[in-house]
């Protein structure tokens, strides 16, 4: 189903963010230099942007993603979010499908929501200490694993590849 | 288990005089294509057993997600809401005697009972089921009459709402009254003269390779019931993903989450409520 259908940058300005913010405080800040909620607060933005695509909204036949995805893309990322994991970028792809990438820290992670627990993940560590990974992942436990990973190579200030 | 002739209440524990007021099975699957005149044909299909009708707020979508710290209901950001289609409202097709309600919105669809203030009879949750499974029929009719695809399901909910009044010489912050070994048993150096207490547990449910799918939740609170006489709400709910989008998934599904709900509230309150609720087995 993904064939040709990557993800496309919107490429537009962010619009004012501005739904409440308490699941925003709602997390362990895990002691980082630079405070996580910048990246959290870029990822809702993004989704809210993503929810307000219309039909052919890249200028050719790009699909608007289903309101029950963009609701479900919120409350999978809210759950990393108080799991103190790191934001995600969020990209729409022209098959109506959401992407949710980290590259990062060795990793490269995208988890591609098609439905509601209709997800693949895609999971490569350059490091090789997460085996690499692609397949379907409809309750996120094998991008949970490598999330944590990569939050912990975070935490631990090791060297970036 | 197109038409299951077992009896989903055997072998569990049953109450002769449970403290149920209120008992709901829904159901969440992608958006239909209805209009409003769709809802208005959908009544008449369901009319001899609800005449009545009422308008509701429509619900937001809802998932259950598994991650480590549980972050309940997330509350949907309208904005996320703004490129969809507007909402119809939620209809509330009731009973001639107010116990029963069919709720149904373009993305979800709920049966109720609930007792009524003068109280009542529960009918047991086989009887819940039916008249869960006859909506559902009811709106499958509508939809291939309309040339609609069929309700796919991404979202289920069985929730049982509990009153209990709080005993003789008891007050909210005794929970243990309800509960077992809820008794708050602080050391020397505070005097605990608490003015009312809540718990909450929850417990994720998963299939046989040990893959989530739902969670159950329970909430105990203070509340006042009809007459204003300082109660304890009970609530259990199961929430979660079937196994397929398909109606006999749902029906295994809340089939499941009936189990685990009435076993779980057997286990957590105390065999005094027992013996007030008349347990039978």
């Amino acid at each position: 189903m993904h064939g040709n259908a990557r993800p496309l940058s919107l490429g537009d300005p962010m619009e004012p963010f501005s739904h409440g913010t308490a699941t925003l405080h709602a997390f362990p800040m895990l002691g980082r230099t630079e405070s996580p909620l910048d990246g959290w607060r870029a990822a809702y933005e993004r989704l809210q942007q993503i929810a307000n695509l219309p039909d052919g909204w890249d200028g050719e036949n790009g699909a608007a993603p289903e309101g029950h995805t963009v609701i479900f893309v919120a409350q999978e990322i809210a759950s990393l979010q108080a799991d103190g994991l790191p934001a995600p970028t969020l990209n729409p792809s022209a098959d109506g499908a959401i992407y949710a990438e980290w590259h990062m820290h060795g990793f490269d992670i995208e988890v591609i929501f098609d439905a509601p627990y209709e997800i693949t993940a895609l999971i490569e560590d350059a490091r090789e200490e997460i085996s690499r990974f692609e397949d379907r992942d409809p309750m996120m436990e094998e991008a949970r694993k490598a999330l944590l990973a990569l939050a912990g190579r975070e935490q631990t200030g090791r060297p970036v590849r | 288990m197109n038409e299951p002739d077992m009896n989903p209440e055997l072998s569990l524990p049953s109450f002769t005089r449970p403290p149920l007021q209120e008992v709901a099975a829904g159901v969440q699957f992608a958006p239909l294509g209805v209009k409003s005149v769709d809802v208005a044909a959908l009544h008449t299909l369901l009319a001899e057993e609800y005449p009545n009708w009422v308008d509701a707020p429509p619900l937001p979508p809802s998932f259950e997600t598994f991650g480590t710290v549980p972050v309940g209901t997330f509350p949907v950001p309208p904005m996320l809401l703004s490129g969809t289609p507007p909402w119809l409202p939620r209809a509330w097709f009731i009973s001639a005697d107010d116990e029963h309600i069919v709720q149904a919105q373009p993305d979800r669809l709920i049966v109720n009972w609930r007792r009524q203030p003068q109280g009542g009879h529960y009918p047991r949750y086989a009887e819940v089921r039916r008249r869960f499974r006859a909506a559902h029929d009811a709106v499958e009719r509508l939809a291939d009459k309309r040339g609609l695809s069929r309700p796919l399901a991404n979202q289920c909910d069985l929730s049982y709402f509990n009153v209990v009044r709080v005993p003789e010489g008891a007050d909210w912050p005794d929970m243990d009254r309800l509960l077992r070994g809820m008794r708050l048993n602080p050391g020397p150096g505070w005097q605990a003269s608490l003015s009312d207490a809540q718990v909450s547990i929850r417990k994720v449910l998963r299939h046989e390779r040990d893959v989530p799918f739902a969670r159950l939740s329970v909430d105990c609170l203070p509340v006042l019931d009809f007459a204003r006489n300082k109660s304890w709400a009970l609530n259990i709910v199961v929430r979660g993903q079937p196994q397929s989008g398909s109606f006999d998934s749902v029906l295994a599904f809340l089939d499941a989450a009936h189990l685990e709900i009435v076993s779980c509230f057997a286990a957590i309150t105390t065999e005094a409520m027992h013996m007030e609720w008349e347990k039978q087995t």
